[in-house]
């Protein structure tokens, strides 16, 4: 019974997160010569990242879908600094920036229940 | 274990036959579980009656029917459930009297159900019948709820869906943790335990306490334990007595996020197992073929009705199933989820794991990654409960005449015929025999028109005049 071919199961919240401090470092790196606001950004995000990391929320299944958008976030703006599209930099990193507040709120564990 | 039968209706309705009443009615006798009923059989109809504002939880129409059917076949039947564990300091279901509450603003009452309603574990939760079990995977006793071990025969009436800690709430469920007393509750998820168990498995972080100045409500740290196991101490620090953890699951919500105690994901694993063995008990003090299952996966909601909160669905009405095996009913519904695309904008598709094919009930139900819709269906398959191979047997809606209004099975003729000559709700005497003060005709078509244009083609021709101009005026 139950024949079908399962899908992957998708990463935990933690190794999202992971993903996304590693793709944050690297979008931070050397970014200051261009923008050190920018720079700034992404660093905040890894301390709080760091910060929060290894806590309940990220072995919990809901903390998937707010790490996950981290991480296409995080992936998106990798994308853009690497090919220096600068004009589009800026709007996909206040969305990175939106994501990982919602990741931090989301830690304190607001509106989850457990029963 | 060979196969078992899973008896089945789709959650398709289109007359009184395919209701899902009728339905559940149908597979009740298809599947044979009228055959358990003797004359004068006292029979419990095991539900969950769901907890306060939660509103995925069986209507009560269900439990009536059922107990209907047991009245016509002899029986004497009663509805019932147990008190909770105090897994919330603000639970509503956690003794005799608060259930009893939520039950009736559930709409479980005697007067809706044709038969009491009762809590099956007393006033506290610990009116129970110990149950030894050699054959157990985990536990080797149970307690099961007094009226429960009592009762000649049980039918389980299980609302199938999500729940965050066993990830499927079926069968399995509804009589492993829900015949389960207050005492086998704790029994069931651990408390005590050396290795599972929230005081053996949970680390506790009391430096993430920052003392009563720097948290307002400190309070609750203390009063989330009804065995009074925390304390704060005259140096403003947090204490917990770990080893006398009954596992109640009340500080989870309270320290959990805190960061105070890390839950232990290996609780949750062996609670889903131990789910099994428990609904063991139940059937060995009960009779193993004097229990009986209904899963009605309806309002398939990721969480349980044990939540104070129901989420949208994660998946269609997967339909109504009866077997007088747990496993095989549990697995026939865990299957029709996977097999079944998720719903969009619910928690499935949130998680990704909307897909044919997808565990849905361990992406979108569980609390922690790596625990497994199948856990419990596995253990029951092992300690000898039933099977995880079964037959699933389509049946064929039964004679409408069953299931029509049994009160009065006259037609209106011969019903109202002569009291609508009496009482006469149609004025035949006013508006020249036509009754009623109208407008002999309008323009109907000008109140279809859609103001906003369809993506499915319905009514194009029409979406494209109203977003004319001149329509607006």
């Amino acid at each position: 019974m139950g024949g079908e071919k399962a899908r992957k199961m998708p990463q935990s919240g933690q190794e999202l997160l992971d993903e996304s401090i590693a793709s944050c470092k690297q979008i931070a790196d050397g970014l200051g010569a261009q923008d050190e606001a920018w720079e700034a950004s992404l660093v905040e995000i890894v301390e709080k990242f760091d910060e929060i990391s290894g806590t309940f929320f990220f072995k919990t299944m809901p903390s998937v879908p707010a790490t996950r958008g981290a991480v296409r976030d995080a992936a998106v703006a990798l994308e853009l600094r690497q090919s220096e599209d600068w004009d589009n930099f800026g709007p996909a990193l206040e969305s990175l920036i939106a994501t990982a507040q919602n990741v931090i709120e989301k830690a304190g564990m607001k509106g989850t229940t457990l029963t | 274990m060979g196969k078992s039968q899973v008896h089945w209706m789709d959650a398709h309705s289109e007359s009184t036959e395919t209701s899902l009443v009728a339905k559940m009615l149908t597979v009740f006798d298809s599947a044979g579980l009228d055959k358990m009923i003797k004359p004068n059989d006292m029979v419990a109809i095991k539900i969950h009656c769901g907890e306060w504002n939660n509103t995925a939880y069986l209507r009560p129409v269900y439990a009536r029917a059922l107990a209907d059917r047991i009245k016509e076949l002899g029986g004497r039947p009663f509805v019932c459930d147990t008190t909770t564990s105090t897994y919330s300091p603000w639970g509503s279901r956690s003794s005799e009297l608060d259930i009893m509450l939520t039950a009736e603003r559930n709409g479980y009452t005697s007067a809706t159900l044709g038969c009491p309603f009762i809590c099956a574990d007393g006033f506290i939760g610990t009116s129970d019948f110990r149950v030894d079990l050699p054959e157990g995977y985990l536990l080797k006793e149970a307690y099961v709820a007094q009226a429960i071990a009592a009762a000649d025969a049980v039918i389980a009436l299980t609302h199938f869906k999500g729940h965050s800690m066993g990830v499927i709430g079926g069968a399995l469920k509804n009589l492993g943790i829900g015949a389960q007393s207050k005492r086998g509750k704790l029994n069931v998820h651990m408390g005590g335990h050396p290795n599972y168990g929230l005081g053996s498995a949970g680390a506790f972080h009391p430096e993430k306490f920052l003392g009563k100045a720097a948290t307002p409500d400190w309070e609750i740290l203390e009063d989330c334990c009804p065995f009074n196991l925390y304390h704060i101490n005259d140096n403003d620090e947090l204490e917990w007595e770990a080893e006398k953890c009954a596992t109640c699951l009340g500080c989870f919500g309270v320290m959990g996020p805190r960061g105070i105690i890390d839950i232990p994901a290996v609780n949750f694993d062996a609670v889903d197992v131990a789910i099994a063995d428990a609904c063991l008990a139940v059937e060995k003090i009960v009779g193993r073929d004097k229990v009986g299952y209904i899963n009605m996966a309806i309002d398939v909601s990721p969480r349980c009705d044990c939540a104070n909160h129901a989420d949208m669905p994660i998946v269609p009405h997967l339909g109504v199933f009866a077997s007088m095996d747990a496993v095989a009913i549990d697995m026939a519904c865990v299957d029709a989820a996977k097999r079944t695309p998720g719903i969009a904008g619910s928690a499935a598709e949130l998680m990704e794991a909307h897909h044919p094919g997808d565990r849905k009930f361990e992406a979108a139900a569980a609390t922690f990654h790596g625990q497994s819709e199948v856990a419990s269906i596995n253990t029951g398959h092992e300690n000898g409960l039933g099977s995880r191979d079964y037959e699933l047997v389509d049946v064929d809606p039964a004679d409408p005449e069953k299931y029509r209004f049994p009160y009065d099975r006259r037609p209106s003729r011969q019903r109202f015929g002569e009291r609508f000559e009496r009482f006469q709700p149609f004025p035949y005497d006013r508006h020249d025999g036509r009754g009623f003060d109208r407008n002999d005709e309008v323009d109907l078509e000008a109140m279809k028109k859609h103001y906003e244009p369809s993506t499915n083609g319905h009514h194009a021709e029409i979406d494209e005049q109203v977003l004319a101009p001149a329509d607006d005026n």
